[in-house]
Formats: C-alpha cells, structure tokens, sequence
C-alpha cells in the first residue's frame, strides 16, 4: 500500500497526459500567467507588516516558489497538459520578471480551469543532471531551493519577521519534501485546481492571452489552518510544513480583470 | 589478397599505439575503462548518461584534489577521503571542515560508489551525481555556493580547457561539473583484496584460520554486512550510546520515529585500513567495534531487532571466533585500491 502511495502521483501525472482532443493539427497561441499577490484585501509589498487575525503580524522578506506540471482544462473536462520539461516556474516576490510566466503552443479553445502543483513533481525530484536545468539547476536558479543533505528541492519559501504581543522574532519556512525516495516520509507536493468558469481563459490562434491569478499571503497563516507564527516560527523539515504546505495551496484563485 | 592487407593496417595501427603509450606520461596511459568485477554484479549508477571517458574522469580527479571547491580554499574531498585509508577519514574521529569547524560525523570511504544506491551515513542522498553539492555547502564543511564554485572555476587558468576535453566545450554547468566528478569516483573500485581473488579462482585460496574466520563471519555478521560489499545498504540501530542528540541518524532523511539513530551499514571492505569505527568515529580499533558488539549494546526501542535475539543484546564470540573472525577480516583489504596511482592526488 506504501508504495502504492508512493507510486500515486505518478500515475495521476500519467493519466493527465495525452487527452487532448484538440489534435495535432490544431491552430496554437499563446498564455501568460500573471501572478498578483495580495494580502487579504491589501496589497503585498515586501517589507511591510501585515496584521494577522489572531492578532499577531508579520512582515516577509522573501517568498519563493516552484509551479509546475500545469494543465489547462476545458468544460467538457478534457486537459491540455503544459509539456513537463517547460512547465517549470520559479516564482520570487523580490523578482518582478518571475511573476509572470510565459507558455507556448497552447491549442485554440475555451479553458474553464487550471490545474498547477505548487513545488516540483516527486517523479523531477529524482530524475538525472539532465533533467535539472534551468530554474531547476542546483548549480545556479535553484541553488537556494534544494537541500543537499536531503536530496530534494525546496517547494516554498517565506522568510520574514514576525511580533505577538512584546515577542518579536524572525520566521522561516522552507517546505519541501516529497514524499521520500525509498521510505516515505513527508511530502508537501500541492496540486491545486483553479476555477475560471466566472470568466473562461480563451486562446486564439497566434496570439497571446494573459490569465490573472492572486495570491493571498494571508492565506499562508490561515488558509486551513490558523497557524500562531510566534510558536511556529521556523519550520523546515520537518511534519509541520505539511499544515503550511495545505495552508499556501489556499492561495491561488482567479482574478477576474474588467 | 584483402585479408593479409587488413592484417598489415592492423599491425601499422598496433604498433602505433604501442609507440604512443611508450612516450605517455603515465598519467595518460591511465585505463579508464569502468570494467564489472566478475564477483560483482551489474552497477547502479546509469554509465548510458555519463560515460567515462579519460578526460572526463582526469578532470574530476583534479577537481577531486583541489581546494577551490572550498570556499577559504583549504578543505579538498581528498582532505577528508584519504587514499591510504580506502577514501575515508582517519586521524579524526569527527571530520572537519574549513576552519577547523567540526562535522557532525567521520567521513566513511569512497569505494564501489557505482554499485551503491544511498550515500552518506543517513542515506540522505540517493543519486552519486547529486552527493558532492552537500559538502560543498555544508557550513561545517566547505561553506561554499554551488554557484560559486562554478564561476571559480570559470575564470581558472586551466578548467574551462579540462571541461572543453571533457565535454566538447568550455562552457562550466553543474550538470558537467558533477558529471566529472562521478566519472572519477565511479573508478574506486576495490575488487583485488584476497577475499576477491578467492572468490575468483585466481590461485589464491584462504588459510585455514581465514577459512574458519569466513565462517565465523558467514554466521554473525553477512546478515548486514551482505556479500558482495559487505553491507546490505540497510540502515539499522546497532546501540550505540547517544554522544549527540541532534544527529538523528537515519529520522533525520524520513522523520520516522523508527529510524532514530539509525545509519547505514558500511562496507567491511578494507575494514582493517579504515578506523576509526562508526558513524562518529568512536571507535579507535576494531576490538572495541567487537568490544561493543559483544557486551556495549544499549538495549532500546530503536535497537535493530537482529541483535534482540539473545540476551543482553548484542553478537556472541568466543575469543577464538574474534581472532579467526579478524583474519577473515584481513583478507578484505585492497592494497591495490589504496595504492593505485590513477586515483592519487600525486
């Protein structure tokens, strides 16, 4: 049963691929997905303190993280699946570019939804040199996003301050994990599915079309589960990052531009 | 008249290899061909992504030996993984980084990496390609950026030349830069100890002390310390006293209450060339590995259940057994390994 699990997410990985009936033949465009992030209903901004409901704030320095493995899904249910090798994405708060990310080749059509793993696919984490290059180079982009003593990459980072009542204090979290090579321990893989119904994401042939998503940083704390950051303050790896790990999967949702 | 013209270019290019190696160095008449020991079985690390070739494995042997992998330039992998001791560290019991800053653990040996599935006491690492990254950066170890090493390497006199042989151009990835250095290490093959060439019919055979150490052996310890590497890769508490609560052994890599101080069963190759003992180095001599086994254990929930089965727990030997069992032991060492000029520093 352990491998099975184990064993799992490839086989949903597997069965995602190849149903796209749209064909070989069909006309392509272009999508862009821009990520806002926000907290609550404030917008985000490195370096200023946010006040957290239980009462505590906090103020990040950085967040960092992985998107990959997207599929774009249409109404009757069918998937256009993002090939793996280019669905890599590393996204950085403190580097504008990244929070945009380009994705080729899309067929023509209406999209009512979109599926995304927050963090990097358990199958990646194991595979070769060759399949580790650019945001996922250990050597260069994703030098600060993979543990070496315990082989895998960080899927999610956030670093900052925090203060509860007279306490203050720095917070840490890097979660990854991904649910062990050959004894399964944690795994802090997200897949979440966004619903774009309100208002489908419509490719057209040769062009581009720009998908808005938000991120709520708020949701990091409370999205599950309301964390206490003064007690949990610096969690790495360790079984706790699993509860962050279903907190930030809340995150994502679509915003619906005019 | 095609046939004796094909003997005669063959004979031509025959004898021009034999002039060339004559006027190599020895360095270049290195035979870096990755060959199976017959005793051995097939390898696991995948040869089809990275082939050894000669300039290859010659650049990751520079790279193997030399500091700039650290980020003061004084700590190489050959400052911790010693040839004469079969790769691993002797002289410490903890192993030390740049500025003299401790480790938390004795740096085991390097040999037969291309047959091993895990790397490092706690297994923590399961891809060789991907295992030099750790001490690179280990604050307590090389306290280096990855990204940095290669951009050293970048502005050398002589790496991007190395990596230009290697690899067909100068450009420095980590991807070539770790490449290299497997293509070197999967060439630490220890398989000329006695022990091998009597398990080939190479004309040597045991003494009938050896012989009774074998069998000795075969009843007390090949249930871990499995043939042909002498580890089963497993990773087992063996009772050890606690020196430092923070190394968790194996919990720390699966954060499973079960493997608490537990680490990986290491190769009894060379045992006798490898002391200190144990994943700290506690031990300055076999005897006290054999001292501990005997009547040291520390009986617990995570001790590994092959040693409950007597009681106190722990492995019974006579005197007799221990002195037959040691020259069993003796029969594992590799002077050929230790002393083989391809992969010396000098």
């Amino acid at each position: 049963m352990k491998q099975i699990t184990m064993l799992l997410p490839l086989l949903l990985f597997l069965y995602g691929c190849g149903d796209d009936p749209a064909g070989p033949n069909a006309s392509l465009g272009s999508m862009n997905i821009s990520i806002n992030h926000a907290f609550a209903d404030k917008e985000f901004v490195l370096g200023t303190t946010f006040q957290l409901a239980n009462g505590e704030s906090i103020s990040c320095s950085m967040i960092r993280y992985y998107l990959s493995n997207i599929k774009l899904e249409r109404a009757d249910g069918s998937m256009h699946v993002i090939p793996q090798d280019s669905s890599y994405k590393l996204i950085d708060m403190s580097v504008p570019s990244t929070l945009k990310c380009s994705f080729s080749d899309i067929p023509a059509g209406t999209y009512t939804a979109v599926h995304i793993v927050v963090g990097v696919d358990s199958l990646r984490s194991t595979m070769g040199l060759d399949k580790r290059t650019g945001v996922l180079d250990i050597g260069a982009a994703a030098q600060d996003m993979y543990w070496s003593w315990n082989q895998g990459y960080i899927h999610f980072k956030f670093e900052g301050t925090y203060a509860s009542g007279s306490a203050t204090g720095g917070i840490r979290y890097h979660v990854g994990g991904f649910g062990g090579y050959s004894t399964q321990t944690i795994n802090c893989i997200r897949s979440v599915r966004i619903n774009l119904a309100s208002k489908p994401c419509i490719i057209s042939s040769n062009q581009s079309t720009t998908l808005h998503l938000a991120a709520d940083v708020n949701k990091i704390f409370t999205g599950k589960e309301a964390i206490s950051v003064a007690t949990n303050n610096s969690v790495m790896f360790a079984p706790y990052a699993t509860t962050i790990a279903d907190n930030y999967a809340t995150m994502f949702s679509h915003l619906v531009k005019d | 008249m095609k046939a004796p013209l094909y003997i005669l270019f063959a004979l031509l290019i025959g004898s021009m290899i034999q002039s060339c190696t004559e006027t190599q160095s020895p360095e270049q008449s290195y035979d870096v061909n990755f060959t199976v020991p017959s005793n051995f079985p097939q390898p696991n690390y995948d040869f089809s992504k990275n082939p050894v070739t000669k300039e290859g494995f010659m650049l990751g042997k520079k790279l193997f030996y030399d500091g700039i992998l650290s980020k003061d330039g004084s700590i190489s992998c050959g400052t911790c993984h010693i040839q004469s001791s079969a790769f691993s560290q002797h002289g410490h019991d903890l192993s030390h980084g740049i500025q003299d800053r401790l480790t938390m653990r004795n740096a085991p040996g390097i040999q037969n990496v291309a047959w091993k599935r895990f790397f490092q006491w706690d297994g923590g690492v399961f891809n060789l390609d991907m295992f030099p990254v750790n001490p690179i950066t280990a604050q307590n170890e090389m306290d280096e950026t990855f990204e940095n090493v290669l951009n050293k390497l970048r502005k050398h006199p002589q790496y991007p030349g190395m990596f230009k042989s290697a690899f067909g151009t100068e450009e420095i990835t980590s991807e070539r830069f770790l490449k290299a250095l497997s293509q070197f290490q999967v060439m630490f093959i220890s398989a000329q100890s006695k022990y091998d060439k009597v398990k080939r019919n190479e004309g040597a055979s045991f003494t009938a002390v050896e012989q009774a150490g074998y069998e000795v052996f075969k009843q007390h310890c090949a249930t871990c310390h499995a043939e042909p590497f002498f580890s089963d890769e497993s990773f087992r508490n063996t009772g050890l006293s606690v020196k430092n609560q923070n190394d968790k052994g194996r919990a720390l890599i699966t954060l499973n209450d079960k493997d608490v101080y537990s680490y990986i069963v290491p190769s009894l190759r060379n045992v006798m060339l490898t002391p200190p003992y144990m994943h700290d180095g506690r031990f300055e001599t076999i005897d006290k590995v054999l001292d501990h086994y005997a009547q040291g254990m520390i009986d617990s929930p995570y001790l590994d259940p092959v040693f409950k089965q007597r009681n106190p727990a722990g492995i019974s030997l006579s005197a007799e057994e221990r002195t037959l069992l040691k020259s069993f032991l003796n029969t594992l060492s590799d002077t050929d390994f230790i002393r083989n000029r391809m992969l010396s520093e000098f």
